[in-house]
């Protein structure tokens, strides 16, 4: 009994792997890895700030082709057993749906100005997707004063099409909404990239992203 | 013999308390072991509640003009912020009066009103300054510091 009372006594107060303080402060993104493999395209596109209150907020300038659209967008972070980061983002799902007849992708239309029927962009994106907010577990590979490394392994489409942290441009379009409102999405679906969107929803790539820290 | 049979059943007594006692000294014990790792929070709830005039703004620490959506700033014990906007908006659409909730997370203070930010506060000779960070277009930080001093309680 009195060695268990001791052995608690000297395990009680172990340093944790990576303590959350350490993570406090704004980094910046420097490299991506897709399954190993080094993307330099994706690299210094975003900047991470992980408050101490558990806010994190990320500026990426994906959307600035886009009248009126924000730089900086948030999310929670928490560590989890030392070990994982779990972030919260806004991320899309595929609802996009095909007809049962001819297995068409099913797209709104509309008139336009010379009175030809046309694809009414807006109205088919807000119908093919649906925005959620939700949480990301990463591993923690390494927590420095100066770096950070993180990975996840997720469906290539989960990572496109969400906020993690900066996506590329061209998986997006420009919405025609009112001002104030979310202006982006990700893009049409059409009969010609139904079935590969679909495709990248069910193939998982493992993501490292490494980050430098910029302040405290 | 019979000083003898004394000390023998004083040795028992002890040892019949020791071993009462000994579960109450091994849960003072576990009571140490399990608080000892436990960090004072340091909460600037008192000094904070009051009703706040701004008399100053800075940008990155040079001298902005004032927020006027928030010159006036009472801060009640009941979780409960007034904000007085004196913006042209606001006197126009006679919504000057501001509600809004306030908490302190990790020394950080929430204003329901300026999520997802949040303030750094201190209070020091009844001057109040709070600090917040946001990210600017190009990706850099921009420190907004915005100071108070003291000000007589209002009705609202």
């Amino acid at each position: 009994m009195l060695w268990l009372i001791v052995v608690q006594l000297f395990t009680s107060c172990d340093e944790v792997n990576f303590p959350a303080s350490k993570l406090s402060g704004t980094w910046k993104q420097v490299a991506v890895l897709e399954d190993g493999v080094e993307d330099p395209a994706q690299a210094n596109s975003c900047y991470l700030l992980f408050e101490p209150n558990g806010i994190c907020r990320f500026s990426h300038n994906t959307f600035t082709q886009y009248a009126g659209s924000p730089t900086s967008f948030y999310g929670t972070w928490s560590i989890l057993d030392d070990t994982w980061l779990n972030i919260s983002t806004d991320k899309w799902q595929m609802i996009a749906s095909v007809t049962t007849d001819s297995a068409k992708v099913n797209l709104s239309y509309k008139k336009n100005a010379l009175n030809q029927t046309v694809i009414d962009t807006t109205t088919s994106v807000l119908k093919q997707w649906s925005k959620y907010h939700i949480q990301s577990r990463f591993t923690i590979l390494k927590l420095s004063d100066n770096e950070l490394e993180i990975r996840l392994k997720t469906f290539v489409g989960e990572k496109k099409y969400a906020l993690l942290f900066a996506p590329a441009a061209a998986d997006f379009v420009e919405l025609k909404v009112e001002p104030g409102k979310v202006n982006y999405s990700p893009k049409l679906i059409t009969d010609d990239n139904y079935w590969t969107t679909q495709k990248e929803f069910r193939t998982l790539k493992t993501y490292i992203y490494r980050f430098r820290k910029e302040s405290n | 013999m019979e000083a003898k049979s004394y000390q023998i059943s004083l040795r028992i007594m002890k040892i019949t308390t020791l071993r009462q006692l000994t579960p109450f000294i091994f849960l003072a014990f576990l009571g140490v072991v399990f608080t000892q790792c436990e960090t004072d929070t340091v909460s600037p709830d008192n000094d904070f509640i009051g009703t706040w005039h701004q008399t100053a703004r800075f940008i990155n620490e040079n001298v902005a003009t004032k927020d006027s959506t928030r010159m006036l700033m009472q801060v009640n014990d009941n979780y409960i912020c007034v904000l007085c906007d004196s913006t042209a908006d606001a006197k126009k659409n006679n919504t000057i009066v501001k509600r809004t909730g306030w908490s302190f997370k990790d020394d950080y203070l929430n204003l329901a009103v300026d999520l997802p930010a949040s303030w750094k506060v201190t209070v020091a000779n009844s001057v109040l300054t709070m600090e917040k960070v946001d990210f600017t277009t190009f990706g850099t930080l921009q420190k907004t510091t915005i100071r108070y001093s003291k000000f007589p309680a209002i009705s609202f």
